[in-house]
């Protein structure tokens, strides 16, 4: 996905009245950029998050409405919508593996999933989007689509993320990936056995 | 890039949904205290509230300091900082990807509805930054 640094914002447009008068014009010296550097978070200060690049625009993403699903398969929440680049009702059929790249303060059953295991910090962060204050992607859960019904999901491109959220707002993740919403909690938990990332130590998995 | 549309009622929105959103946290967090089940320290950590008070709340706690700024600077005449706080908090719903079982019914609902809240606003305000397609 191309990254384009956002242009020059102009200043304010005026606002109009009730009256239909301008009530409020454009301030005498309007400045142009942010008034003080963020402070770096300090769990990711000292380094670029891996598999970021320079921008400040994370990329187009669907518009923030919910879109509903053919039958049998859940809506995708509005919220949830410009999470994607495009998306598209996907049946998992029984057999397939998925994955879930998280931390130990996060739901293993969550929402977000992928198709494969990123072999790399660098390429999970970049394809998936996720950030370093966020998730510490330390653990990781495989998932085999049981003998059945299948699994009613979506599916498509990864939007990208801008990186403010790690005091570094001059970068940004691209995405790109493809990653699998469906609601938190579809999957039993019971059925999902966290394991070491292969970056974070001690994992053996690899990406399929 | 085009500001068309964007104004100080937006930014507003977005701060008081944040703030909403810090409300709703809190509201959870001390209902689930009040009367916590017996053993739950001994939960496995993502079952637990935790990760809403250590990591949600301080990154909403973030975002409601960025909604002011971004509205002092538009007050100023500076609409960066509002897409700015608009960008960084894109993405919410794949960010809060944390269990909520051990709230209850009615604070789960209350905490979807603020996270709603500030989806949207945060991607209304970023949309009027950015060009589309």
């Amino acid at each position: 996905m191309p990254v384009t640094p956002l242009p020059p914002i102009p200043p304010p447009p005026s606002v109009k009245g009730s009256g239909g008068s301008t009530t409020a014009a454009t301030p005498p010296a309007a400045p142009t950029g942010s008034s003080a550097p963020p402070a770096l978070d300090p769990r990711v200060a000292g380094r670029v998050t891996p598999g970021a690049v320079p921008g400040t625009d994370p990329g187009p993403r669907l518009p923030a409405a919910e879109i509903p699903g053919p039958p049998g398969w859940p809506a995708l929440p509005a919220r949830d919508a410009p999470n994607f680049t495009d998306a598209k009702p996907v049946h998992l059929t029984p057999g397939t593996k998925i994955y879930r790249v998280f931390d130990g303060s996060s739901n293993p059953a969550g929402s977000y999933w992928a198709l494969a295991l990123p072999a790399s910090e660098e390429s999970w962060r970049s394809g998936n989007a996720v950030l370093d204050s966020w998730n510490a992607g330390t653990q990781y859960v495989e998932y085999t689509v049981p003998p059945g019904d299948g699994l009613h999901v979506w599916q498509g491109g990864t939007s990208g993320q801008g990186l403010k959220d790690d005091g570094d707002p001059n970068h940004v993740l691209t995405g790109g990936e493809q990653q699998i919403w469906m609601p938190r909690n579809t999957i039993p938990k019971g059925d999902l056995t966290p394991q070491p990332t292969p970056w974070s130590g001690g994992g053996t998995g690899g990406s399929t | 890039m085009t500001q068309t549309g964007l104004d100080e009622a937006m930014i507003q929105e977005l701060l008081e949904a944040d703030v909403a959103f810090i409300d709703a946290v809190q509201k959870a967090l001390g209902d689930f205290h009040a009367s916590a089940p017996a053993g739950w320290q001994q939960w496995e950590s993502w079952r637990k509230p935790d990760p809403w008070k250590d990591k949600v709340l301080p990154h909403l706690q973030k975002y409601r300091e960025w909604s002011e700024e971004a509205l002092r600077e538009w007050k100023k005449g500076n609409p960066t900082p509002a897409v700015e706080a608009a960008t960084g908090q894109m993405g919410l719903s794949k960010k809060i990807d944390f269990d909520l079982d051990w709230a209850t019914p009615e604070n789960r609902q209350a905490l979807e509805a603020a996270l709603d809240r500030v989806a949207a606003a945060a991607d209304r305000i970023w949309r009027l930054a950015r060009p589309q397609p």
